[in-house]
């Protein structure tokens, strides 16, 4: 097979520096470095490693993208979060891409969590998403409010799910955990809150439920809530009266 | 009679410290029955709110003219209760606290319980000693257990579940340490 153009008379790795400054240049011009990368990952991969991780890597944002496509071969060069450090810290515009990719790949790790901090607009969302329904979930909810993500547990909360309300509870943040009580109501008529509120703050959660009532939006949600309600007669009363006022 | 409720049970220490955990105050004419139990503590939130809300249910309209007859009242509807709707344990994994009040006593009763402390102000004792009768094994029992009747009165019983270990702090952090908000 023959080599592609821009390994075309190199011979590496002795040649590096001199591919390194091809790519560089091939990459200004917008040119695709993807095909380059697929020809390294298969025979030089120490190059390839170089290219994208090395101290002269590849600064550019389609560099780093390309990069990502061989996560496999730089994560049996660096394993864990150092790829993915390294790429992000190359190029800040590509760092959600890199963070993607993190995430497809390592779902549940832990080291995503103050990877997160420092790329997504609301830190542990993307990680929170992924991990919607599986074993984890729930232990991942604790660990984002442990790093203080509260707002991607709010967020999440929006998906029906009822343990990024309990780890905001947990973590005491009572409005946060509201908030996304009525959220997560809202989105799933029979989301267990009230279950999962008494369960980390017991049974006495009255005043909790009589701040989500107000925040509610639809009657469906708001009869749903009211099934749960029989201990707390406080909150039964004003829910009940709310839902008159509610088509 | 007093406000707060006199009967608490300490939460586990875990994610969710009061899964399964239920409490209740009844007045009855001059009398009042305080309960706190925790039941199917393994299962999910959902399922263990199940077993609360057959629990709070079976204690709907207790009812007696003292704290004796409340209390026996109150024991025997949770008796009744359909075991297969207390989660998977079917009720074997039962602890539950029950302080019955009037104007001229109180009774303690329970099961499930490991250790049981009096508490007033900032100062907590252990109720009774560790082969009091009072302590035992979890499990809904099949006839209403003998009560206890305090030579004090007022004191708010805390209850700790039988093979919990915790390193339970003062009041009144106590208190916190049973989900009172």
């Amino acid at each position: 097979m023959r080599p592609g153009p821009l390994l075309t008379g190199l011979s590496l790795p002795r040649d590096l520096e001199l591919l390194r400054d091809r790519a560089g240049e091939a990459s200004r011009r917008g040119e695709d470095l993807a095909p380059l990368y697929e020809e390294l990952a298969e025979t030089a991969p120490v190059a390839l490693i170089d290219l994208t991780l090395g101290p002269k890597a590849m600064k550019e944002a389609a560099a780093v993208r390309a990069a990502l496509a061989h996560a496999e071969a730089l994560e049996r060069h660096s394993p864990g979060m150092a790829p993915y450090r390294r790429l992000a810290s190359l190029c800040p515009e590509a760092a959600l891409d890199v963070l993607t990719v993190a995430v497809a790949r390592h779902a549940a790790a832990s080291w995503l969590i103050p990877f997160a901090d420092k790329i997504e607009a609301r830190p542990g969302a993307m990680q929170l998403a992924a991990n919607r329904g599986a074993a984890p979930y729930a232990a991942l909810c604790w660990a984002h409010a442990a790093a203080g993500h509260f707002l991607a547990l709010v967020v999440e909360a929006g998906s029906g799910a009822v343990e990024p309300v309990a780890a905001l509870l947990a973590a005491g943040r009572d409005n946060d955990a509201v908030e996304a009580a009525a959220r997560a109501i809202e989105a799933r008529a029979d989301a267990p809150v009230v279950p999962w509120l008494a369960a980390v703050a017991g049974p006495q959660i009255e005043d909790l439920l009589l701040r989500v009532i107000p925040r509610l939006r639809s009657a469906e949600a708001a009869r749903a809530l009211l099934l749960h309600l029989t201990p707390f007669p406080k909150a039964r009363g004003v829910l009940g009266a709310a839902l008159r006022g509610m088509r | 009679m007093t406000s707060p409720p006199r009967a608490l049970l300490l939460g586990s220490p875990s994610r969710l410290p009061f899964n399964g955990h239920l409490r209740r105050v009844l007045d009855c004419e001059g009398a009042r029955v305080s309960v706190a139990a925790r039941v199917a503590a393994s299962s999910p939130p959902e399922e263990s709110w199940a077993a609360v809300s057959t629990l709070w249910a079976a204690l709907d309209g207790a009812t007696g003219r003292d704290r004796g007859t409340l209390c026996r009242d109150a024991w025997e509807r949770l008796l009744r209760v359909d075991r297969a709707k207390l989660g998977p344990g079917l009720g074997a994994d039962l602890t539950l606290l029950m302080v019955a009040e009037d104007a001229e006593g109180e009774l303690v009763s329970g099961c499930g319980l490991g250790l049981v402390l009096a508490v007033e102000g900032a100062e907590a004792r252990e109720l009774v000693d560790p082969r009091h009768p009072l302590l035992g094994e979890p499990g809904l029992p099949d006839a209403v257990p003998r009560a206890l009747g305090p030579d004090r009165r007022g004191e708010i019983y805390i209850g700790m579940p039988t093979g919990l270990n915790v390193n339970r702090p003062a009041p009144p952090r106590l208190f916190a340490a049973c989900g009172v908000r």
